[in-house]
């Protein structure tokens, strides 16, 4: 761990307290790194631009905050990679305005509407409406439909477990406006998966 | 993570299933993804940039500093400001002759015949030589 003090310091030699910062650091990404690239997923639905996007997040973290104390490390991490996820989107829109150029105007029948797309779990019998893979479906489709800033804070709150305050820290914002965010992203989501979810 | 007030009971229930499903496919990840995840942690924890990454001398900032350090050598050897490089004012002549060597025409051509010269050198001494060169005109 990287809690220094004079003892540690002035006893250990400069290369074992090396050794012991990126074990300290290489545990941290161990412990976060699923459920970052879970929340990269949900947010870019693109596995390997996820993959991508959560090496980024490590690399920036260890090269630029790696001397700061661990307990900073999280927030930090976290924020990293919800500003590298917003990078990545803000590329996506220009690319796809970009390609609109291009590509006839569409028709406006034909455009496929979200809400719709979503697996109804009312229309399953309960053994499949209890099914994870049909759960999971349904709540990555709900989440991809949320504003970018309520999808942030409901991930970073319900599934990285963070508070109030780390979470703001990782968004940037302030703690009210983590707890708007979250709450209209649960109201949100109750919405889009009906009452019987999951 | 501490409960919101403004919150149904339904609603905070949601959010904890929402949360505990999506915590639970992160633990079940593939084995493919788990590789790739380890070896970018691997990689950050080392300080190196992943596979296929620009190499480090070839971001911007180094290579705005490499072409910086070679102006700076050009105008240093216009100059030749014996103060700043008292070392390098005698090289810079001879760096200067060598070129001048490498570069002339007829200085090839006298490199492409350089296996006769040598044959000549010790073929004729300095006075037959001298008698060649006066009976040639």
């Amino acid at each position: 761990m990287l809690m220094f003090n004079a003892e540690w310091v002035l006893c250990c030699p400069p290369k074992e307290r090396e050794l012991d910062e990126t074990r300290a650091m290489d545990r941290f990404l161990a412990e976060v790194e699923r459920r970052a690239f879970r929340i990269a997923l949900v947010s870019v639905r693109d596995r390997d631009e996820a993959v991508d996007i959560v090496q980024d997040a490590m690399i920036r973290l260890v090269r630029t905050y790696g001397a700061r104390p661990s307990e900073e490390w999280r927030p930090l991490f976290f924020r990293i990679l919800t500003n590298r996820i917003t990078d990545h989107q803000r590329r996506q829109a220009v690319r796809r305005r970009v390609l609109a150029w291009f590509e006839p105007a569409p028709d406006g029948d034909d455009d496929p509407d979200p809400i719709a797309n979503l697996p109804d779990p009312r229309g399953l019998t309960p053994d499949t409406e209890l099914a994870r893979g049909a759960a999971m479906l349904a709540l990555e489709a709900a989440l991809g439909n949320l504003p970018a800033r309520q999808r942030e804070a409901f991930l970073l709150r319900s599934v990285e477990g963070l508070d109030v305050e780390d979470t703001a820290a990782a968004m940037g914002c302030t703690a009210g406006s983590v707890k708007t965010h979250y709450s209209r992203a649960v109201h949100t989501l109750r919405n889009l998966l009906g009452d019987h979810w999951p | 993570m501490s409960e919101q007030p403004d919150l149904t009971t339904d609603e905070q229930r949601l959010a904890t299933a929402a949360g505990d499903l999506l915590r639970r496919s992160a633990d079940e990840l593939d084995a493919a993804t788990l590789s790739r995840l380890n070896r970018a942690r691997q990689a950050a924890v080392a300080g190196l940039p992943p596979a296929g990454a620009r190499p480090g001398w070839l971001t911007p900032a180094y290579s705005a500093g490499a072409v910086a350090l070679l102006v700076v050598g050009v105008w240093l050897g216009r100059t030749g400001d014996p103060g700043a490089l008292p070392d390098q004012t005698a090289a810079q002549p001879l760096v200067a002759q060598d070129l001048d060597v490498l570069l002339a025409g007829e200085n090839l051509e006298m490199m492409e015949e350089l296996e006769f010269y040598a044959w000549l050198d010790p073929a004729l001494s300095d006075a037959e030589l001298q008698a060649e060169l006066e009976a040639a005109g």
